[in-house]
């Protein structure tokens, strides 16, 4: 099989990954925050590691979560939007735009929406437009995971912080594949999961604080302190962490993090763009393909996307799934407003994306299953 | 052609039903053209050959030679859009005919 579905889940996990998480799933339980059986305190260990990857002022900043769409959830929810207005760029994802949705339905929530180009880029111009009119919030995926477009984050802060508004980064695609240092960036939320760039497990992931947001909190339980008090512990990370903790997953992801001391966010980011260029070198003016992800040399994360005239993305996947043993991704891919600049609604696009252990060779196969696809006639 | 199970699938496009049939056999070429006398049908050789049938305002049925799966998509699902493409698909007799080897 040729996994070629990274921005979905990245597979193979790393084998340090599995194994820290069997060492932590074997060791005897011990109280949450106070390390595991094993002797390893994964929790801290986990946040340090992501507050140096980011420039983080503090670990205890580093909020663990389920993965990005709890984020976003607690996120959104903590920030108590009612009554006021988000700005979003159509590149957004369901997991973002959902809670929104639901804002908007029942909270009187204003959500614009900014448009984005053929290729998914926003123009800061147009966010600054927006911002003309007050904001609460400003939402921005940082690489998009249909088209791969890198939005430009530090432009789009300094906007915000002019007026005042927070910057939450989507950082689902981008995280483990594009550097962004959040030191300058105080008024910002930084949203990963830890299954996709970072190669954790499933299930994990969290919320990077900026020391000038304090987001309420959307879900409180038990703490494993201060049982008596009949509200969440005032303090960071436990005030917005309630209930227990993933242990074995943040084991995992700290274990995973470990990976990028080996090889670095810059060398998997350069993978990525080559495996992209040689897709566009073999598809690019082959006719009927038209290609939507951004450009190899503005597309880290390693994202192609495409459309064959006659083709329904649909049937692309399915024979390449089972001519060919190749796993891509078809559709709307969740995010359903870009494929309106896009024009590739209502049946979307047909995705390759690729991560460290895929090969040249690989992508050189599913460009040639594609030609093949695109030399047999026209389907329906 | 017997019916082992029936799956519904889920995909992030609105408004349609999508089933997938396993059947007791491989998909075997004089199948693919008993399944295209119910609809239009498009045979595409690639390392394994891909064929498809349409059938207008029912359904549209992919499947892939030595698989025993068919992928279904109904747009607008009939209750007799299906009973009709499963008797159709049971119709098959999977005995080879005169002068065919098994």
């Amino acid at each position: 099989m040729i996994y070629l579905n990274h921005a979905a889940t990245s597979w193979p996990k790393a084998p340090r990954v599995t194994e820290a998480m069997a060492r932590s799933m074997e060791a005897p339980p011990v109280e949450a925050y106070r390390g595991s059986g094993d002797g390893v305190d994964a929790f801290a260990s986990c946040r340090k590691r992501l507050a140096r990857m980011t420039g983080a002022s503090d670990p205890a900043r580093v909020i663990f979560t389920s993965g990005a769409t709890e984020s976003l959830n607690l996120a959104i929810g903590g920030l108590e939007l009612a009554g006021k207005r988000v700005i979003v760029t159509m590149a957004e994802h369901n997991s973002l735009l959902r809670p929104l949705w639901r804002l908007a339905d029942r909270h009187r929530t204003r959500v614009t929406v900014l448009p984005v180009d053929e290729k998914g880029r926003l123009d800061p111009e147009d966010l600054r437009t927006a911002l003309e009119d007050d904001a609460a919030l400003v939402c921005l995926t940082h690489a998009g995971n249909v088209t791969g477009a890198v939005q430009p984050v530090e432009e789009c802060y300094a906007l915000c912080e002019k007026h005042g508004a927070p910057l939450l980064i989507d950082a689902a695609q981008s995280a483990g594949h594009i550097d962004l240092d959040l030191s300058g960036m105080p008024n910002s939320l930084w949203i990963f999961t830890g299954h996709k760039g970072l190669g954790g497990p499933p299930g994990t992931g969290g919320i990077v604080l900026g020391e000038a947001v304090e987001p309420v909190a959307v879900k409180v339980g038990g703490s494993g302190i201060r049982s008596l008090s009949r509200e969440m512990p005032d303090f960071l990370p436990l005030r917005l962490e309630a209930g227990t903790p993933n242990a074995p997953g943040i084991a995992g992801l700290d274990a995973a993090l470990a990976e990028f001391e080996d090889r670095s966010v810059t060398e998997r980011a350069d993978h990525g763009r080559k495996l992209v260029a040689i897709l566009e070198d073999r598809l690019d003016g082959l006719e009927g393909c038209r290609i939507v992800s951004a450009p190899a040399t503005e597309n880290p994360c390693g994202i192609f996307g495409f459309v064959l005239s006659g083709w329904s993305p649909r049937d692309i996947g399915f024979i390449l799934a089972e001519s060919r043993g190749i796993q891509a991704r078809h559709g709307l891919h969740c995010a359903p407003l870009i494929h309106e600049a896009l024009k590739t609604s209502p049946e979307g696009t047909v995705r390759f994306s690729v991560g460290p252990q895929t090969s040249e060779d690989d992508v050189r196969l599913a460009a040639n299953a594609v030609l093949e696809i695109a030399r047999s006639g026209r389907g329906s | 052609m017997r019916i082992v199970s029936i799956n519904n699938l889920e995909e992030c496009l609105d408004g349609v039903t999508i089933r997938e049939y396993t059947l007791s056999r491989p998909h075997e070429r004089r199948f693919m053209e008993h399944l295209g006398t119910d609809g239009r049908l498009e045979v595409f050789d690639f390392a394994r050959t891909f064929f498809r049938v349409t059938r207008p305002g029912a359904y549209l049925l992919k499947g892939m030679e030595g698989s025993e799966t068919l992928n279904v998509v109904y747009s607008k699902f009939r209750q007799s859009h299906e009973d009709a493409l499963l008797s159709h698909i049971q119709a098959y007799n999977t005995e080879p005919r005169d002068g065919e080897r098994s």
